[in-house]
């Protein structure tokens, strides 16, 4: 009964996992070294070029993280001050970067310092490190502001009210009393966003500059411009190595158990009144600036403004194989699939990560949020030439695009859910053992329930990321009246002219709006769901 | 009837349960008393299933239930701390055992009314439990607990989070509730007065194994054991030589270690009584004094820092007064 | 390249309900190729108007589906990898400068097309014919001629004059094909190509990563601050077409002397199924409806000589007579060694 039961919840995830990750990547990748692959691998780290790409790629990848981090978790004590339907309303808007794609909000940026005069001289941000570094917190702001914001709130204030009763100052308190049950959720956090920054592309080539490479970068340059496949698979390998170290030490934090949580009478917070508004100024010159800028530029017709490129997505251009609206449909119907598939599999596998024996846990664990830190161009070529026989000819069929989002929307559903799953106090499960549920049965009805919170906060995530993925969906063949909406702009943007550029930026601010909505109401289900726990 | 044979719990090095038997017959209140840590909520969990046990049986009619998963005992607890669904309202808490009974929804209704009207809660099914006070939640828990009808009911300390009023109040209603729903109960508590109150059997606990147990009256008026006398809340504990010797002079009894029951001494009034003459009272000054309503609770001592003694007497005494006190060896117990 | 069977693992779950299968098999009888669909494997930027491929439906009877993938070089990439399991029956847009490495990859089946005696010698760059030239583009540098009083450059040469510091964006070539081409036309050119890039670092070239960063982000058209940029030859009048409040003349010209040649090329992918039909399809891809289809969709030229241009073609955009070329072998061979070279210049 016992294992029957556990093992429905460690089958599924573990099949969807297995069939289109772990054997399509392993298919390809033993493919790609099966000439002189080792020779190749030991190579890399011959080459000071090479080794210079990987070390960089490490480190801005860890100064992204630290210093995304910095500037968001102060964000998140704000928001878990809120009251929860403004909660729902600022978690919903930090996601909108999320579904820009890179070369819009690269464009944006460089407005920004073109305004500024930020584009050379003494404070030069065109092309620097620092442009990647911005960017990154830019897009990763929302991870930490949501998965620990949503943590936070669930945290019972009464502790931090005792200490400082008992003498505590603020910054002892938040210390001392808040930081530590925070832990798992930081470092759940910070995990996705090392691991979005470590896998980074478009930031890396457009506002690094175009000498700037990471590992993946240089796959892409190996695999496409070279044709050199021996090499890229090669960097693949140490890609996918040190993603699984990283995420094997961040598991560790995560696992330290948080104190149990219970219904919080006041949130815990000791966030000053300075802070918020230092914070909030912060968070919309980060967030709203290039926003703006795009609302502006989506305006913007001739010397005027006017809604005509809005009106003008309603038509088919030539470059574009069906109206610019009928793209951001075709996101839609992705996202939902996306989202019902990294709901279902990253629930499950959570169920598995919190209850499951200690080595399934960590393997789920570990198994599932590698495709985040997997090169696009890895999942997208291992998907290629692996699943092309039928039963599973994928190549051709449009699952293909929402199952590859459903990849990287697994690890946020999982990322989230685990923290909160594993601060149910376990006499709730053991109160309804008792009351004649079933293992299975007490999933169903205290874990799943109360694992909500996280588990609309994770599919908001996967929403967002299915709308605004480029990358995995470009390495992709797709029929071209499936087209999505990022791939669209990016179709609309590689032809000159203002009309099709103004369309592009109305398009990106349609994006934003459905997205943001899309969140909202995917987390309003929650409200209703568990009584506003 | 469930009966208990043996059992053992160890935590690492620790032995949590050593060897523990006892059993529960039907309609029976058993009381589980002992200082915390002592294992008396491991052993409630090894009870509902929810603990393995490293050796011994828990049987229920003889049938060994050690092949049954916790939800398929029909066993019933109540936490400590309720553990009520934070996510369910009050009636969805009530009905959760019903449910996973699979009895129907008409049938569910009715007897959530029936068992919150029980437990003086009529009318509060569609309230949050977030919402409810102490007291309420713990006859929430208890309702919850109760609703699927089990045939053995566990109570883990279900009064220690009350007010003293509340708990008052809900110590003496919950034998009669749980007599009126038929049914054998475990209680689990710290509280020596709580535990006279409710149990029909109490079983004293020390570091995992039972060292007393026999109806109320019986264990405190004879606890055989020194840890035992200590937590029933006996504190005249001493040592009485081999001729009969105590600090304060000689008490006709059989040498050893002891404890004088509370009732056993007896106010002279007069200072000419023959006892005070024989040396059989002795003296001693009232450093305390409590008005109990129906008698009068003294801290005496003997002698300015010497043996201090507890007693209840009938009549008020006041404090700094000197008295003789006589006390009757018939009252005085062997403890070991 | 057999593989294990995924059969095992996909009907746990049974997504295989959900995988439609490719290239479905409607019998094509032997009298005809009716009724046959057939998948064209291309490029995102691949685009043509409804009725075009309508056209083609009507008269065959065959339907066509189009799949498309990332750029020309992904899509040669995923090709060489599931070769022998082609993902679509006919390619369309690999260019000179991928060229051969599909041919070293063998992707292609042998196809001489009827329409190839309306196509000039100099596009037809494969004597075995396994692909088959459809369109042609230039990359040239474009100016913005407002900004440039005293005139354009002349030529290569020209822009690593003073007049024109810090006024050139060009691509990267390891990330982009006009880059590339545009490496190719300073090899084309220049013997001391090396010493030409290290001119123009000196004379402040940027570098952006793509021709989306430098079209729409530095170049002046797109908000930026630099004149000169590595585009295409039909720049100019897209410019026009999409011009927004709309004008009658390109605010851009072209540089003639800097145009390297990219010529784009259809093949039948060896392992097709519908052999016939893939065949008509090629054939369609030369005549007029198509041809003519071409500059206003793609942008880019038609090769056929009794192809029309659009007048906004023929009013904005002169066609290079003697473009830059390299052969396609020496291009494969070169590439990884210049690019390396090239970014030793400019990052070293």
């Amino acid at each position: 009964m016992k294992t029957a039961t556990k093992s429905i919840a460690a089958v599924v995830p573990a099949t969807f996992v297995v069939v289109f990750f772990v054997y399509p990547v392993v298919n390809v990748l033993s493919t790609g070294l099966a000439g002189d692959g080792l020779g190749s691998l030991a190579g890399l780290f011959e080459s000071p070029r090479e080794r210079r790409v990987m070390w960089f790629t490490v480190w801005q990848a860890i100064a992204s993280t630290a210093l995304t981090l910095l500037v968001a978790l102060p964000a998140a004590a704000l928001v878990a001050g809120l009251s929860e339907r403004r909660r729902r309303i600022v978690r919903a808007l930090v996601t909108v970067p999320f579904v820009l794609p890179t070369v819009v909000v690269a464009g944006a940026f460089e407005g920004v310092f073109q305004r500024f005069g930020l584009m050379s001289g003494t404070v030069r941000l065109h092309h620097t490190v620092w442009a990647i570094l911005l960017a990154h917190v830019f897009f990763n702001y929302a991870v930490v502001v949501r998965t620990v914001g949503t943590h936070w709130a669930g945290l019972d204030g009464r502790l931090e009210e005792q200490a400082r009763l008992l003498g505590a100052g603020r910054w002892r308190t938040f210390t001392e009393v808040t930081l530590p049950r925070l832990k798992p959720a930081i470092a759940s956090a910070a995990s996705i966003v090392f691991l979005f920054s470590f896998t980074s592309f478009g930031v890396i080539l457009i506002l690094g500059g175009a000498g700037r490479s990471t590992i993946e970068t240089d796959i892409y340059r190996f695999a496409v411009t070279r044709g050199d496949l021996t090499t890229a698979a090669s960097l693949a390998v140490v890609q996918i190595v040190a993603v699984l170290a990283l995420i094997s030490l961040t598991t560790r934090l995560e696992r330290q158990r948080p104190v149990a949580t219970r219904q919080p009478r006041r949130a815990s917070l000791v966030v000053g009144r300075a802070w918020r508004w230092a914070n909030v100024s912060l968070m919309l010159i980060l967030l709203g600036t290039p926003v703006a800028v795009l609302v502006e530029r989506s305006l913007a017709v001739g010397e005027g403004y006017s809604l005509r490129h809005y009106g003008a997505l309603v038509h088919r251009t030539r470059q574009l194989p069906v109206p610019a609206l009928v793209a951001v449909r075709n996101s839609l119907v992705f996202a939902v699939v996306a989202t019902a598939l990294a709901v279902v599999v990253g629930g499950l596998a959570s169920l598995v990560v919190v209850h499951g024996r200690r080595a399934l846990s960590r393997v789920f664990d570990l198994g599932l949020t590698l495709p985040l830190g997997t090169s696009a161009v890895t999942i997208g070529f291992g998907i290629l030439v692996t699943l092309d026989e039928p039963p599973l000819d994928l190549r051709t069929s449009w699952m293909i695009i929402p199952i590859a989002h459903a990849l990287i929307g697994v690890p946020f559903v999982v990322r989230t859910m685990v923290p909160v799953l594993r601060s149910i106090d376990n006499s709730l499960r053991e109160a309804a053992a008792v009351l004649g549920a079933a293992p299975a049965r007490v999933r169903r009805e205290i874990d799943l329930p109360i694992g909500s919170r996280g588990l609309v906060v994770g599919a908001g995530f996967a929403f967002a990321v299915s709308i605004g993925e480029f990358g995995a969906t470009s390495f992709l063949p797709r029929r071209s009246d499936s087209i999505t909406a990022p791939i669209a702009l990016f179709r609309l943007l590689a032809t000159p002219g203002d009309l099709l550029r103004g369309q592009a930026m109305a398009l990106a601010v349609v994006l934003m709006v459905v997205v943001a909505a899309a969140v909202v109401a995917i987390e309003s289900v929650r409200g209703t769901a568990d009584g506003g726990l | 009837m469930l009966s208990v044979e043996g059992v053992s719990v160890s935590f690492g090095d620790h032995l949590a349960l050593d060897d523990v038997s006892f059993d529960v017959g039907d309609n029976e209140i058993v009381v589980l008393l002992g200082p915390s840590g002592c294992g008396k909520s491991t052993l409630l969990r090894a009870i509902a299933g929810l603990q393995p046990l490293d050796s011994g049986r828990v049987l229920r009619h003889g049938e060994d239930l050690a092949s049954s998963a916790p939800h398929e005992r029909g066993i019933g607890m109540m936490f400590q701390d309720h553990a009520l669904f934070p996510h369910r309202d009050v009636g969805q808490n009530v009905e959760f055992g019903l449910r996973m009974a699979g009895v129907a929804s008409a049938l569910r209704s009715t007897r959530v009314a029936e068992i919150l009207e029980l437990v003086g809660l009529s009318g509060f099914e569609r309230r949050a439990v977030g919402n409810l006070s102490g007291g309420e939640a713990q006859r929430v828990a208890l309702a919850r607990a109760l609703a699927p009808e089990p045939r053995v009911l566990l109570l883990d300390e279900p009064l220690g989070s009350l007010d003293r009023e509340l708990r008052d109040r809900l110590v003496e209603e919950l034998p009669g509730l749980l007599r009126e729903v038929g049914i054998s109960a475990i209680h689990v508590t710290h509280d020596h007065d709580e535990a006279f109150a409710v149990a029909e059997k109490l079983l004293v606990m020390g570091e995992g194994r039972i060292v007393r147990s026999g109806s109320p009256t019986d264990v405190w008026s004879d606890p055989r054991h020194e840890a035992a006398a200590r937590f029933l809340g006996h504190r005249n504990i001493v040592e009485i030589g081999p001729r009969g010797e105590v600090p304060w002079g000689i008490l006709l009894s059989d040498p050893g270690r002891v404890v004088i029951l509370p009732d056993a001494a007896t106010v002279l009034s007069d200072t000419n009584d023959p006892a005070v003459r024989s040396g059989r009272a002795v003296e001693v000054r009232v450093i305390g004094s409590r008005f109990r309503g129906a008698s009068w609770e003294v801290d005496v001592e003997t002698e300015p820092g010497g043996a201090r003694l507890h007693f209840v007497v009938p009549a008020e005494l006041s404090t700094g007064q000197r008295v003789y006190l006589v006390i009757d060896p018939s009252r005085v117990r062997a403890v070991s | 390249m057999r593989r294990p069977t995924v059969l095992g693992m996909a009907t746990v779950i049974g997504l295989s309900l959900l995988a439609t299968a490719c290239g479905s098999e409607e019998a094509a009888g032997p009298d005809g190729i009716e009724g046959t669909t057939l998948t064209l494997l291309t490029h995102a930027s691949f685009a043509l108007s409804d009725s075009t491929l309508q056209d083609f439906t009507d008269q065959t009877g065959v339907r066509v589906e189009i799949l498309e993938s990332g750029d020309a070089g992904t899509m040669v990439s995923q090709s060489i990898l599931s070769a022998g399991n082609p993902l679509g029956d006919v390619m369309f847009g690999i260019d000179n400068t991928f060229l051969q490495r599909g041919l070293d990859a063998g992707l292609f089946e042998t196809y001489a097309s009827a329409g190839l005696s309306d196509v000039p010698d100099s596009f037809q760059l494969d004597p075995l014919n396994r692909v088959t030239p459809v369109d042609f583009g230039d990359v040239c540098v474009n100016y913005w001629t407002e900004s440039l009083e005293s005139g354009p450059p002349a030529d290569l040469a020209d822009l690593t004059e003073a007049e024109f510091a810090d006024q050139l964006v060009v691509e990267n070539p390891e990330t982009s094909s006009p880059g590339f081409a545009f490496l190719l036309a300073t090899i084309a050119t220049f013997d001391d190509w090396e010493g030409y890039w290290a001119d123009l670092r000196a004379n402040g070239v940027s570098v952006a990563s793509g021709w989306e960063e430098a079209y729409n982000g530095q170049f002046v058209s797109g908000g930026g601050d630099r004149s000169l940029v590595v585009s295409y030859a039909s720049s100019p009048p897209a410019e026009v077409f999409y011009s927004d409040p709309p004008v009658d003349v390109a605010p851009t010209g072209v540089i003639d002397e800097s145009c390297f040649r990219q010529i784009e090329f259809a093949g039948i992918l060896a392992g097709t199924s519908h052999r016939l039909a893939a065949e008509a399809l090629i054939d369609f891809m030369l005549t007029p409806s198509f041809q003519n289809d071409i500059p206003l969709s793609m942008f880019v030229f038609p090769v056929i000589d009794s192809a029309t241009l659009p007048t906004l073609f023929t009013d904005n955009v002169t066609v290079v007579d003697d473009p830059l070329t390299l052969d396609p072998a020496a291009i494969e061979a070169g590439r990884d060694e210049w690019t390396a070279r090239w970014a030793e210049i400019m990052f070293g």
